[in-house]
């Protein structure tokens, strides 16, 4: 009687509810179920399963608990408790109720689970039958406060702020062991810009009418493709990568966010590319391990450097490239060495349309630039711990064709001439340690770039330190001064006491 | 006197005790969580070495004896045994943990392993997709996984290093 009873009050309450459900417009799932009851953590034993429905996701952005994200704001996230772990035997012991009940339960969830694992598996299938990938998109930003502390003859005066990188990324597992990724990076550029070579020249304006606004004055920017390739990974010793990718040299060029490098400045040598920051072509990477040790390698065939490198090689040379890596895990840390090379050809064209011997219309594209660059570098890495310290050298070489050697524009002792080969290398060091506090990292680096002995200022250097803290992973917070010389001064022209700067960045990740 | 004090030579063993140094044979301790590493019962893995479980849940491409790509499942982010297992096999707090995804990320490398939850259904899973791997408990272990070895040992075996 009682059994019967109580479904048909509580019949009675949710049609009553349904009905005014309905008047306020709300959905009927909504009475579905009851509200959870708030259950306090605490009284939970250590492990209980928990009320979530099952779910399988890309661990929450790596960044961060998942527990119910809905109950705990990612901002306000604690840090993991360091609770005791529970004693063996006093975890939840497995079901062993052989009720009907339990039967049923028990058969819901295995279901469930082969639904899961069946849909895990299949999300590849899909994949590979050509219904929608999962598209995983994320990104990086950064601001910056620059503050000048000297004067100095080629840089800014002017404290300012500035966002920097605005970079999105979309990755996608294409199924069957294909992966895609396209970053893009926005920009307010060209907008503003005065053209290298004529530093007097006006400054490029980018602003036109905008129809939806009245017409009034609207200011555009230009979107840069970082990279974008799709690979196939065969085995964990080959992998083929197809598109634009960021030159495997190094380990700067690689970590390439503002949130994952430790300062907010590139080192001269990553900044003037003396290998290209990125190619267009092929590359085949891959890695084997030797007990602790993996021995990997990155092989490129690119069209090189070039104007228009990015979708036209100007010349039959293509470009090769490569880096060779050890990495040992072990009680000494993380040790990392890598040795890069790369070797190609720039080549420049322009168009022409002429009237041949024959009378014929002819279209040429003779040279007007062409150089070898071989560019050779090294670098360690070493992590234990919080603690890291990393190095890289680079030499690279240009050797022009005496055909279409460039004209000294001048910026060479000496009386005009022709551009000369050249020999640019340098160095750079950066220690840091990661405290638990905060995640602050206190870290120092110097660097010494050498940019030829035909330019005015031959070599240039810099010392710099700061605090880099990551208050939570997804931000990180930078403090630097940096203190830059030339260490062979131009007299009349720089400064006896180089430059100093003050950088206060934020950068994040989304 | 000492006779008179038994305590003191007590206190003085338990000091001595303290200040020895650890050994190196580190017993199975009852106190310690030991994490089983679970594969399905039809899987061929049967042993691993710690180094390669820890590149694997780093997001390195491993291959199962088959030459199947291994899929690592975790458990949910700051749950116990996955805060427990980032220690005692990658080495890494749980921010070090959160922080190394990240990182991986922006460099345009693969993303972490999926975490399902709660553990039953982990296990449940595991059972059913080919190639997967995942832990748990030793005690909670289902029927129809079986335990790895790593490094040629079982849990509650000596030296077993997946324990927190």
């Amino acid at each position: 009687m009682t059994m019967r009873s109580r479904p048909s009050r509580r019949s009675a309450r949710l049609r009553t509810c349904a009905f005014i459900a309905l008047a306020c417009g709300l959905p009927l799932e909504a009475l579905a179920q009851p509200a959870p009851e708030p259950t306090d953590p605490a009284a939970l034993p250590p492990e209980a399963p928990s009320a979530t429905p099952p779910a399988a996701e890309e661990d929450p952005d790596p960044g961060i608990p998942v527990l119910p994200p809905s109950l705990v704001p990612e901002s306000e996230m604690p840090p993991p408790a360091a609770s005791p772990p529970a004693p063996a035997a006093t975890a939840t012991p497995p079901a062993t109720d052989a009720s009907a009940e339990a039967s049923a339960t028990d058969a819901e969830a295995a279901a469930s689970a082969e639904a899961l694992a069946t849909a895990m598996a299949a999300e590849q299938a899909a994949a590979v039958a050509g219904e929608e990938p999962k598209l995983s998109i994320y990104g990086f930003a950064d601001f910056t406060y620059r503050q000048p502390l000297s004067d100095f003859e080629f840089a800014q005066e002017y404290e300012t702020f500035a966002v920097g990188n605005l970079n999105v990324y979309f990755g996608a597992d294409l199924g069957d062991q294909w992966r895609s990724l396209v970053e893009v990076r926005f920009l307010y550029l060209p907008h503003g810009s005065v053209p290298t070579l004529t530093p007097d020249g006006p400054r490029t304006d980018t602003h036109v009418p905008d129809y939806n606004d009245l017409n009034r004055p609207l200011r555009w920017g230009g979107v840069e493709i970082e990279r974008a390739w799709i690979e196939r990974t065969f085995h964990p010793m080959l992998t083929v990568r197809a598109g634009q990718w960021l030159t495997p040299y190094g380990i700067w060029n690689v970590d390439h966010g503002s949130p994952v490098i430790i300062g907010v400045a590139r080192p001269y040598i990553i900044g003037e590319s003396l290998f290209p920051e990125r190619q267009t072509g092929l590359e085949l990477y891959g890695s084997a391990y030797f007990g602790p040790t993996e021995l990997g390698y990155h092989l490129t065939l690119s069209n090189g450097r070039g104007p228009i490198d990015a979708y036209q090689d100007l010349d039959h040379n293509k470009a090769i490239g490569g880096r060779l890596y050890l990495k040992n895990d072990s009680n000494l840390g993380t040790i990392t060495f890598g040795v890069s090379g790369y070797r190609g050809k720039f080549t420049d064209r322009t168009n022409e349309y002429v009237i041949g011997a024959d009378g014929q219309f002819e279209s040429r594209d003779p040279v007007i630039l062409q150089f070898d660059e071989l560019s050779l570098a090294a670098d360690f890495k070493l992590e234990k711990a919080g603690f890291l310290f990393q190095a890289e050298g680079i030499v690279q070489d240009t050797a022009y064709d005496d055909r279409v050697r460039p004209a000294d524009p001048g910026f060479t002792p000496g009386p005009p001439g022709w551009t000369p080969d050249n020999r640019r290398y340098g160095v750079y060091g950066l220690t840091g340690y990661r405290t638990p506090f905060f995640g602050l990292m206190p870290f120092f680096g110097g660097e010494y770039y050498y940019i030829g002995k035909h330019s005015f200022l031959p070599d240039s250097a810099a010392v710099w330190g700061g605090l880099n803290a990551r208050p939570t992973p997804r931000v990180v917070l930078k403090a630097q001064i940096t203190h830059s010389w030339f260490p062979i001064p131009a007299p009349g022209l720089t400064s006896p006491d180089g430059y100093n700067a003050l950088d206060l960045q934020v950068a994040w990740s989304f | 006197m000492l006779r008179r004090r038994p305590f003191l030579v007590c206190f003085a063993g338990a000091l001595l005790a303290l200040a020895a140094p650890p050994s190196k044979t580190v017993r199975a301790d009852s106190t310690k969580v030991h994490l089983a590493v679970v594969v399905a019962k039809d899987s061929p893995i049967t042993d691993l070495s710690l180094a390669t479980l820890k590149r694997l849940y780093l997001g390195e491409h491993v291959n199962a004896p088959g030459g199947k790509r291994l899929i690592p499942l975790n458990h949910a982010a700051l749950s116990q045994d996955r805060v427990g297992f980032d220690r005692a096999v990658l080495g890494m707090s749980a921010e070090a943990v959160a922080r190394y995804w990240i990182d991986r990320k922006i460099r345009g490398q693969s993303g972490p392993p999926k975490a399902v939850q709660p553990t039953d259904m982990l296990q449940r899973v595991v059972s059913h997709l080919e190639g997967s791997i995942s832990y748990v408990r030793r005690d909670e272990v289902r029927p129809e996984l079986k335990i790895v070895r790593i490094d040629g040992r079982a849990p509650g075996d000596p030296n077993y290093a997946v324990q927190y």
